[in-house]
């Protein structure tokens, strides 16, 4: 079998973003959340920049698979507890770059290599993001974002100097996907209400503009956001996010 | 500067079609409805004969080229191992079952343990075993993750992944598909059917989504919706006629008939249809399934979809041709035609829905296949295998532009923002036994104004310099890759850079969708393109930066590009990533 290429090419492929609780459309076969969902599944939520990408294998569940190490410096926690300089691995390595050259093999349109991970959010050294981290799980070894790439946001510096943040499907479904009821119902919604005309509750007196949060589609504002964030954790009855020297 | 990269994707750029701006890369590889993975082209297939290896020495493929798959011992959420090992067995039944497909799969027993050798219920504490880089156990394991501890807490259902592969002779060796247990109580056993029926698909072929009725039952923003029907009856008629692996559930809105019973779309994807049991049959063909073979009851349709301008044609690739039968019934179907009589759905013995009594009113819904252009057959070109003699209706439509990522449909990461959504050809006679070719489509809503004739004019690698166009435009230049850049697009991950050394500008006064082309005249290595606003950071432009409004940088010397883009001022840059050429670049917008 010399000729056969071994790995774990994990895809998480299929589409279902669920409505109701299973919302309109979502990549992958991986529910579709809402920010507030989204804040309460995670474990971890914070500001940071990525500082290292290493990929390697680690002895994960009895076996050898591979993954990537990120670390990040943490310029602001919103959940959690998180070190200042935060390491966590992800399964599957990044497919990034990794164009299919001669010979090489592809998958809607991205490089596939046998240790990748299809799906799976990657960041790169510089990257600032806002991560939703989940729990880590199979033995504490690996984690992920909320929904896989929904709960990661890559942070842009316009000209004007302004911030935005934004995930790789554009935000979208963050004020209006259904309550999926993985963590929350409806009922439970104290902040996001996808059935409303006016998805955000008004939380202007916390000096965050929802009108305005609500009307743009794409990126949002970097500071109104984690505003957002903050006020979804606080209303859901958490502490504030702390960064650990 | 590392030369070691090549991009084919757009990062942040994914699912615009809500805004102004939408960006999207245009290579050839997959098809929809098609293979899953490719290689220059070529499919990823399973093994045709005996294939085995591994500490047990099992076999993933026989040496009758059945596919053998190893099941899970433990429970899979509220569904016992029987419960759930039946489950299973019936979708590779569905599969299995296929008359114009020569491929089988078959339940081989219970995932063994290659330490004890004993059968073994795979859960968080050793689910590594069986996935292992370094220790494949040729089993095809599927997994029950019964807790959701295997796939953690982010809400993901489950996952398909080839365990390994051939990238010389384009074989999936092994596969593998985990199912979380945990959602089974949250969809119900019916739509979680559904669910893996789709998902197994990516096992069985592999196969890649795909797109005809699915997306007009979601109601989508994309789709093109027939007249007289409120979205309550649009989803009664079409969601029955939802393909396999079209790439989402949805729900049944209000006024649907059908919600009484079904909530979402996820029960009528437990069988499958003619468009994903065609595809699986173009990778593994029964005799007599394609057209050119001996006495075939079927016909075919083939042509190209192109951009037409004043100097030529251009073939775009990731474009979604389907083919409706309409010799039978029209299309659309009549305002007040159902898919089931009554909307009384009968269930098998299971509890699913049998798919939809045949009937003239419905047969475009029911007989239709579809592809993406750029796959198998060269440039922009489509091959409808499979179907049955008849008078189609051949249409161009757009790919729901949330198919991206893992949700992907043909060879695109994003989709082409087509102009016009639904675009149809008259009626294409399709006969036993014949190929309709040249059923070509030319892509509506550009300029057909002559594309004005511009040389390149250096110096115009400074931003200040860029060469300005008037679109639409043709435009010679050459380059090598030793020529001056002032700009540059830094690649995610430390992959490299693109140089940008040829520039030119352009301004649009109202939105737009801009088609970009750039091919070589004469020459040999690689060249990129990308399109920015003038908003870029500085001299480094990260590639996913908020600016970069789409780009093509595969390794090949021709890309496309089509963005939809709001008023305002751009830049184009050509890269000679690799060698030196000689180049056309083609930009035509919409009218």
């Amino acid at each position: 079998m010399s000729k056969a290429r071994i790995g774990m090419l994990a895809v998480v492929i299929a589409g279902f973003g669920l409505v109701g609780f299973q919302s309109s459309e979502a990549h992958h076969m991986v529910l579709r959340f809402n920010l507030e969902e989204m804040t309460a599944t995670a474990d971890r939520i914070f500001l940071g920049k990525c500082v290292a990408v290493e990929e390697g294998e680690d002895t994960i569940a009895q076996g050898t698979l591979p993954v990537t190490t990120y670390t990040f410096e943490v310029e602001r926690a919103i959940k959690g507890r998180v070190p200042r300089l935060l390491t966590f691995q992800q399964l599957g390595h990044t497919t990034k770059g990794k164009l299919a050259k001669q010979g090489g093999m592809t998958m809607h349109g991205r490089a596939v290599t046998p240790e990748s991970f299809h799906g799976m959010s990657e960041y790169a050294v510089g990257d600032r993001q806002v991560l939703f981290l989940i729990p880590n799980y199979l033995g504490g070894k690996v984690t992920y974002p909320v929904g896989l790439y929904q709960g990661a946001f890559l942070v842009s510096t316009m000209p004007s100097g302004d911030e935005l943040a934004r995930n790789s499907i554009n935000n979208l479904g963050l004020f209006t996907a259904p309550y999926n009821g993985w963590k929350l119902k409806a009922e439970d919604a104290r902040v996001v209400f996808p059935d409303r005309d006016q998805p955000l509750l008004d939380l202007s007196s916390g000096g965050i503009n929802t009108e305005s949060l609500v009307r743009k589609r794409g990126s949002l504002p970097l500071d109104q956001f984690l505003g957002l964030v903050d006020q979804i954790v606080a209303a859901h009855g958490g502490e504030k996010g702390v960064v650990i020297q | 500067m590392t030369r070691n990269k090549k991009l084919i994707r757009i990062l942040p750029l994914i699912a615009l079609f809500a805004l102004a701006v939408s960006g999207i890369v245009l290579s050839p590889s997959a098809r929809a409805g098609g293979p899953l993975i490719v290689n220059n082209g070529t499919p990823i297939r399973w093994p045709r004969g005996l294939t085995q290896g591994g500490p047990l020495n099992s076999q993933t493929v026989n040496a009758s080229g059945t596919v053998l798959y190893h099941v899970d011992s433990g429970p899979l959420g509220t569904l016992s191992n029987s419960e759930a090992t039946a489950l299973v067995d019936r979708i590779f039944g569905l599969y299995s079952s296929i008359p114009t497909a020569n491929i089988r799969f078959s339940n081989a027993g219970p995932i063994i343990d290659p330490d004890s050798r004993q059968p073994v219920d795979v859960n968080s504490s050793n689910f590594g075993k069986f996935t292992s880089s370094t220790r494949p156990t040729f089993q095809n394991p599927i997994v029950f993750d019964s807790d959701g501890s295997i796939t953690g807490g982010g809400g993901v259902l489950g996952f398909f992944g080839p365990l390994q592969l051939d990238g010389i002779n384009n074989f999936q060796i092994e596969g593998f598909v985990v199912l979380n247990g945990a959602f089974v109580a949250q969809l119900g056993k019916i739509p979680f059917l559904g669910v893996f029926t789709h998902e197994f698909g990516h096992f069985a072929g592999p196969l890649d989504h795909s797109q005809i009725n699915g997306n007009i039952a979601a109601n989508s923003a994309s789709a093109s919706l027939p007249p007289g029907f409120n979205s309550g009856q649009i989803f009664d008629l079409y969601a029955p006629f939802t393909e396999t692996v079209y790439p989402f559930i949805f729900n049944a809105p209000v006024g649907s008939q059908l919600r009484n019973s079904f909530k979402d779309s996820g029960a009528f994807i437990a069988s499958l249809d003619m468009d994903t049991k065609n595809a699986l049959s173009s990778l593994y063909p029964a005799p007599g399934f394609f057209a050119s073979d001996p006495g075939s009851p079927n016909g075919a349709i083939e042509g190209r979809v192109v951009v037409r301008t004043s100097t030529g044609d251009i073939p775009v690739n990731g474009i979604d041709v389907i083919a409706r039968r309409i010799s039978k019934g029209a299309y659309p179907p009549a305002p007040g035609t159902v898919s089931f009589p009554n909307n009384q759905v009968p269930l098998d013995a299971d509890g699913v829905p049998l798919p939809p009594p045949a009937q003239d009113a419905t047969d475009s819904l029911a007989t239709a296949s579809s592809a993406v252009t750029g796959v198998q057959f060269g440039p922009g070109r489509y091959r409808l295998d499979g179907l049955p003699p008849g008078d189609y209706m051949v249409e161009v439509v757009q790919i729901n532009p949330n198919a991206t990522g893992g949700s992907g449909i043909g060879p695109l990461d994003t989709q082409v923002p087509l102009i016009v959504k639904e675009q149809t050809l008259g009626s294409v006679t399709v006969n036993a036994g014949q190929m309709a070719g040249g059923t070509d489509i030319v892509l509506a809503g550009f300029s057909n104004a002559p594309l004005v004739a511009v040389s390149e004019r250096e110096p115009n690698e400074k931003a200040a310099k860029a060469q300005s166009l008037a679109i639409p435009a043709e435009v010679t230049g050459s380059g090598t890759d030793q020529d001056a850049a002032k700009l540059r697009v830094i690649f995610p991950g430390g992959q490299g850079v693109g140089l940008l050394n040829d520039l030119y500008t352009f301004t649009l006064t109202a939105p737009k969708t801009v088609f970009l082309s750039l091919d070589p005249i004469s020459g040999s290595g690689d060249m990129d393109l990308y399109i920015f606003s003038d908003a870029f950071p500085g001299k480094k432009i990260p590639l996913g930066d908020a600016s970069m409004m789409g780009f093509g940088a595969t390794e090949s010397a021709s890309e496309q590009v089509a963005v939809q883009l709001p008023a305002g001022n751009y830049f184009i840059g050509v890269s000679i990533f690799a060698g030196s050429f000689n180049y056309r670049l083609r930009v035509i917008q919409s009218q």
